[in-house]
């Protein structure tokens, strides 16, 4: 008999909580937008700031309350774009998964040396002095980005230049908010082929201060319009090309990523041998094109052959 | 007359080796065969390039205009060939637009009309005669000095400052204009009372220079006091300097006007007084060059934009163990990659250190002694702000107070770098620091 | 006399994490910004002395007299869980700003055994009603101090250089082992 009682206590506490709460739960009932919690499970979860909001649970409340009017999730690509749409009923951004590149083949051989960096060893620090380099465009290689890069993609390697992992990257960006000399780019994840020269300066600068520098003397631009040159620095901008373009450059600052990754173009010697000994042939085919096709008279351009 | 000088909190007594050059008489340089003339030898806009390539110039003649309301005109140094307009380093370390001149050695002179009886000319032409004249502040910050004669009306200037400290080690450009041009200086000093309509002008001069305070106090009469300063790093700041002579404090994130101070440097003065009284327009500027680098250190009289390397020349060149280039003083100076740089108005001293006065660079953890919180004149902590800017952290902590902490009051000085027992490199963390923040500023627009 | 006593014990001598180790979890868990650590202390000190109050007042009321005092951990765990939950909707309601400073750390009382602890103690303890609000007022205010001491403390350590095997969680434990020795030295306030 004793037994009921605390089973009574027991029972009737926890129905009297149960209905406070469950009354409460009316009484204080604070509408919030079910949208935003959809989306938040969507969204990549690393909270790296990319998107300007303070992790993704505020990017989710900002994108419900201007309805998608806010700019695509960096990390999330494509992918999360298109889900984040389908939960906001608008339509899908034009967004591409993005990744960072380095854009400097300047290791410590092929680019003239300024000064020698003292005291502080970073890149901001050297940049307060001009930087280590003869090029004020290039990498400087005292890995400011690497520090701040979440997932670690980005290595500082022998030849003095940091390089990203494009597999590691997610694309948020963080990288190219560091770099004092903006020689990081956000390029689409689906790109082949990169100029890996960042230098605004004129050719003869360029030239005095490095042998791998974009002189931007349109050689490429010849062979596929998909190069083009601003502010004497040459950048592709479509999707690939083919990789017999690329030995149209007089530096080798251009890397198609079938064939060699961005990362044995710029550190692996037998990499840069296999590409010159390949650009060698193609030249030698190129002339024998040429002189072939002399004596024919038939106006043929030999690069454009497969 | 005399006033006592209150000591102000905190700073340094670095081996000051002006005993090198203080003697030296200034010399003046041959015109030299290039001369590299920055557009952006000031605080604020760069200055508009008036001439093109090919023109013929003389000495004195303006060849860019000022680009705003805060910047300033630039003159050509002497007479020649514009040869080429475009980006040079400059003693920065940046790259900068320049004019660069092929002198033809005859130093031909375009000079301004004198003002006859200045003072019973009306200020505002004066000041007009300041800012044609390209005039910025010559100790270092560059500021156009047209804008430090017009205080605003909402904060009345009651007092002028003199800024003769010089408390950096080795220089002693300001030192020899003080003694040398001293009738200058006090030619300066009652344009500048009238200018600005104030009855009380002083002078600081820190107490190692006797020649220099007897010199002014001479010059000078009644027409300024002299007072002498302790001698102690970094009394020729701005704000220690004011609270030296005045007792008053300049808060944070305010300028000098606020407590009714204006702060000018000698040679900045007695530039004034020769672009009133002779029309000429501040084309030269005394440089130290010394240091155990150097073969013939002294003080010369260098035409602004000449080079570094035919400054060097004219000193009898580098000594075999030259190691390091610095442009301006050891504490607040650059390191210089090159000696391709231009002279510019604020740089009053090149000094190259040999190998035996280097000293090991590497630099150990923060070891808590709060010696640099002792040295530090602005009351701040450089140990928490070192290691937080060492360990990447400025951006997780509360950013706009360290921003406020760092980049507002932090002069660089340097005396928190000069005391740490394990040389870790303070000063270098805040110029970085304020590198970044500069940089997020102009990418965010 | 007796309630500054009491206050100090509850403070400083037997302080809840570093005397009685009570709330270990949210010592560690939230204590790496000292801006959490204020927000943690500011709804425990909330939470504790409602919950005392509505604990004591259950045991009094409805435990003791039925001969029921076996039951009072498992029911005041039941009525602590659902009060906190309560006060979240209260204050989501009738306050956002507070909501919005202390609402991500409500649902972390509700497992903090610090809450429980106090309610117990002051039961055990036999104290009455307002000796039970002072002791789980000033305790909450110990339980503050040592979050924010710790807090601040290891925003500190994490500019330090330390070898690797030390970084992180090894010198939490350390540092709050010193702390706790620290605190001993309190227990000679109180003579005897």
């Amino acid at each position: 008999m004793s037994i009921l009682i605390p089973i009574l206590v027991l029972t009737g506490v926890g129905v009297v909580a149960g209905v406070a709460l469950a009354y409460f739960s009316r009484v204080f009932y604070v509408p919030e937008d079910p949208r935003v919690d959809r989306l938040e499970e969507i969204l990549p979860g690393a909270n790296c700031g990319a998107c300007g909001f303070a992790g993704c649970r505020d990017y989710a409340k900002g994108l419900v309350a201007k309805n998608g009017d806010v700019p695509p999730c960096p990390v999330g690509g494509k992918a999360t774009a298109e889900k984040v749409a389908a939960i906001l009923g608008v339509a899908v951004a034009d967004v591409e998964d993005q990744v960072a590149l380095v854009r400097c083949a300047g290791t410590r051989e092929r680019a003239a040396a300024r000064g020698t960096m003292v005291g502080v060893r970073d890149c901001a620090g050297a940049a307060l002095l001009g930087g280590p380099k003869a090029c004020r465009w290039g990498c400087m290689g005292f890995g400011d980005c690497g520090t701040v890069c979440p997932t670690k993609a980005i290595t500082v390697y022998a030849g003095g230049l940091a390089v990203v992992d494009p597999d590691l990257c997610i694309g948020c960006g963080l990288c190219v908010a560091k770099c004092p000399v903006d020689c990081i780019e956000m390029v689409p994840k689906s790109r082949r082929v990169h100029v890996l020269c960042n230098s605004r300066d004129p050719a003869l600068v360029t030239r005095a201060a490095c042998k791998v520098g974009c002189i931007a003397c349109n050689l490429c631009t010849k062979k596929d319009p998909a190069f083009v040159v601003a502010s004497n620095v040459a950048t592709f901008q479509g999707q690939t090309c083919d990789p017999e373009v690329c030995f149209a450059c007089p530096n080798d600052v251009i890397v198609h990523t079938d064939r060699y990754g961005v990362l044995a173009f710029v550190e692996s010697a037998e990499a840069r041998a296999d590409y010159e000994a390949e650009k060698a042939e193609f030249k030698e085919k190129e002339k024998a094109a040429r002189a072939a096709a002399r004596p024919a008279r038939e106006p043929k351009n030999a690069g454009e052959q497969p | 007359m005399t006033t006592q000088a209150n000591p102000f909190p905190g700073g340094i007594h670095p081996a000051y080796r002006k005993d090198l050059t203080s003697g030296c008489e200034s010399q003046p340089m041959p015109v030299p065969k290039l001369l590299v003339i920055p557009l952006s030898q000031h605080l604020g806009a760069p200055a508009k390039v008036l001439v093109k390539k090919g023109d013929a110039v003389k000495a004195g003649q303006l060849i860019a205009e000022p680009g705003g309301f805060i910047s300033a005109a630039v003159h050509a140094s002497s007479s020649g060939k514009v040869t080429a307009i475009g980006p040079v380093e400059l003693p920065n370390g940046q790259m900068g637009e320049a004019v660069t001149i092929e002198t033809d050695g005859a130093h031909e002179w375009a000079r301004m009309e004198p003002i006859s009886d200045p003072l019973a000319a009306d200020p505002k032409v004066l000041v007009e005669r300041v800012k044609a004249a390209g005039i910025v502040g010559m100790g270092g910050a560059t500021f156009p000095s047209h804008v430090k004669l017009t205080p605003p009306a909402d904060s009345p200037v009651d007092w002028v400052l003199l800024n003769g400290a010089e408390c950096e080690p080795y220089l002693t450009a300001d030192h020899r204009v003080m003694v040398e041009r001293a009738e200058r200086v006090a030619q300066g000093v009652k344009l500048v009372r009238h200018i600005m309509g104030v009855s009380r002008v002083s002078i600081g001069i820190e107490g190692n220079k006797p020649d220099a305070i007897e010199a002014l106090r001479r010059a000078l009469g009644d027409a300024a006091e002299v007072v002498e300063l302790p001698v102690k790093y970094p009394q020729g700041s701005e704000k220690q300097l004011i609270y030296a002579i005045t007792g008053r404090r300049v808060p944070p994130k305010k300028l000098p006007s606020f407590v009714g101070v204006t702060v000018f440097n000698v040679a900045t003065v007695a530039a004034i007084a020769d672009a009133v009284i002779d029309g000429t327009p501040l084309v030269e500027r005394v440089v130290t060059v010394t240091g155990s680098g150097v073969k013939r250190p002294g003080n010369f009289r260098v035409l602004v934009g000449t080079r570094v390397m035919d400054l060097m020349e004219f000193a009898g060149g580098y000594t075999e163990d030259a190691a390091q280039l610095i442009l301006g003083g050891p504490m607040m100076g650059r390191a210089a990659a090159t000696d391709n740089v231009p002279i510019i108005k604020g740089v009053g001293g090149v000094l190259v250190l040999a190998t035996p006065e280097l000293k090991d660079l590497e630099y150990g953890a923060c070891i808590r002694c709060g010696r640099c919180l002792r040295a530090c004149p602005n009351a701040q902590n450089p140990m928490l702000l070192g290691q937080l800017i060492e360990k990447g952290l400025f951006s997780r902590i509360d950013e706009e107070k360290l921003r406020e902490l760092v980049l507002d009051d932090c002069f660089e000085c340097g005396s928190c770098t000069f005391v740490c027992p394990n040389r870790r490199p303070l000063v270098q963390f805040f110029q970085m620091a304020k590198g970044y923040y500069r940089s997020q500023q102009k990418r965010k627009g | 006399m007796e309630l500054l006593l009491l206050a100090i014990n509850a403070m400083l001598i037997g302080n809840l994490i570093l005397s009685k180790f009570l709330g270990i979890c949210p010592f560690l868990g939230v204590s790496r910004r000292l801006s959490t650590a204020l927000g943690m202390s500011m709804a425990v000190l909330f939470v504790m002395v409602l919950a005392s109050t509505v604990t004591w007042t259950l045991f009094y009321s409805l435990l003791k007299p039925l001969h029921l005092e076996y039951l009072r951990t498992i029911l005041f765990i039941l009525v602590i869980a659902s009060l906190v939950q309560l006060v979240e909707m209260v204050m989501q309601k009738l306050s956002p700003a507070l909501y919005e400073a202390l609402g991500i750390y409500l649902p972390l009382i509700t497992t903090n055994c610090a809450i429980l602890g106090v309610a117990i103690d002051s039961i055990e303890k036999g104290y009455g009603f307002l000796p039970m609000i002072v002791y789980s007022f000033f305790g909450a205010c110990g339980f503050a101090l040592a979050l924010l001491l710790f807090a601040g403390i290891r925003e500190r350590l994490e500019t330090a250089d330390m070898p690797r095997s030390f970084q992180g969680a090894a010198s939490s434990l350390i540092v709050a082992g010193i702390l706790s020795l620290a605190f001993m030295g309190f227990s000679g306030l109180v003579p005897g």
